[in-house]
């Protein structure tokens, strides 16, 4: 309860709690931009990786070793 | 393009093993003996259970979607590191072994070794794939059947005998101890591989 509006209880009770929701809104902001940032530059690596793109998979590919010239 | 249901326990039946026993044959006629740091049975599975870790930890890395499929490079490229991972980096353990004529270790001949076998298990997958792919053209298919990947031809050799093969395993092997051996850079490398081996038989054949 405030009593009187004493410098300790105006820190305590008003400046306090108001520091700490904007620090939690601040908080609150930062990881989204954050992610969002994450995300549009892993689109552009992704696509110059261009990881799926080929024409077969492994599972229909007939295995065979290393083929060498015959003067070998 | 890999699937999860792919038995990878063939690349070492089918690719790895004739390359394992090629490179021991080889070796003794030079007086070196080489076989595998663990048993036959124990590499294919550190092999394999390596390729999956290698390949989830690079697909979380780099794709939106880490589900998503892989291409004939990116696979080698990760074959390649997942053979040449170090069981211990402070003991210099690779999957091989090497002891020379006097019977004691050749710690740098374990390192060039399995880098030699990582590239021709790299190179066996890529030339499955060109073979096995309807889309690739009958005349790249011949001349991979007749001579494999080709070797890009060396620009600027100095004094050095070495072909492109030699070099690039050096490189690789340079890369790895500064820890530097990455999985996109070495599909770059298996894909300009590919691509030069398309183009020389496409000229072979005008």
């Amino acid at each position: 309860m405030i009593n009187c509006p004493h410098r300790t209880n105006v820190i305590y009770y008003i400046y306090i709690p108001m520091i700490k929701t904007l620090a939690e809104e601040v908080l609150d902001i930062m990881p989204r931009n954050m992610a969002d940032y994450n995300q549009g530059h892993q689109n552009k690596i992704d696509e110059l990786l261009k990881l799926d793109n080929d024409d077969i998979t492994i599972k229909q590919v007939n295995l065979a070793p290393r083929r060498r010239p015959e003067s070998e | 393009m890999e699937n999860k249901d792919f038995d990878y326990g063939k690349i070492w039946d089918i690719i790895a093993k004739p390359e394992i026993d090629r490179i021991i044959s080889l070796s003794s006629k030079k007086g070196l003996q080489v076989r595998l740091y663990e048993s036959e049975a124990e590499s294919k599975k550190l092999l394999i259970s390596r390729y999956i870790t290698e390949r989830d930890k690079f697909k979380k890395s780099v794709m939106l979607n880490p589900k998503g499929l892989s291409d004939r490079h990116k696979i080698a490229a990760l074959f390649y590191v997942a053979f040449t991972y170090k069981m211990d980096d402070k003991m210099n353990k690779f999957p091989f072994i090497v002891f020379d004529k006097n019977s004691s270790r050749n710690v740098d001949a374990d390192t060039i070794i399995t880098h030699n076998v990582a590239y021709d298990i790299s190179i066996g997958i890529l030339e499955s794939f060109a073979l096995s792919d309807e889309k690739t053209p009958e005349i790249f298919k011949d001349y991979v059947r007749k001579n494999g990947l080709g070797e890009p031809k060396i620009i600027c050799n100095g004094k050095t005998k070495d072909n492109y093969e030699k070099q690039t395993i050096k490189q690789l092997i340079h890369a790895q101890r500064e820890n530097k051996l990455s999985v996109a850079l070495l599909s770059n490398i298996f894909f300009s591989i590919d691509n030069n081996s398309r183009l020389v038989a496409d000229l072979s054949n005008p």
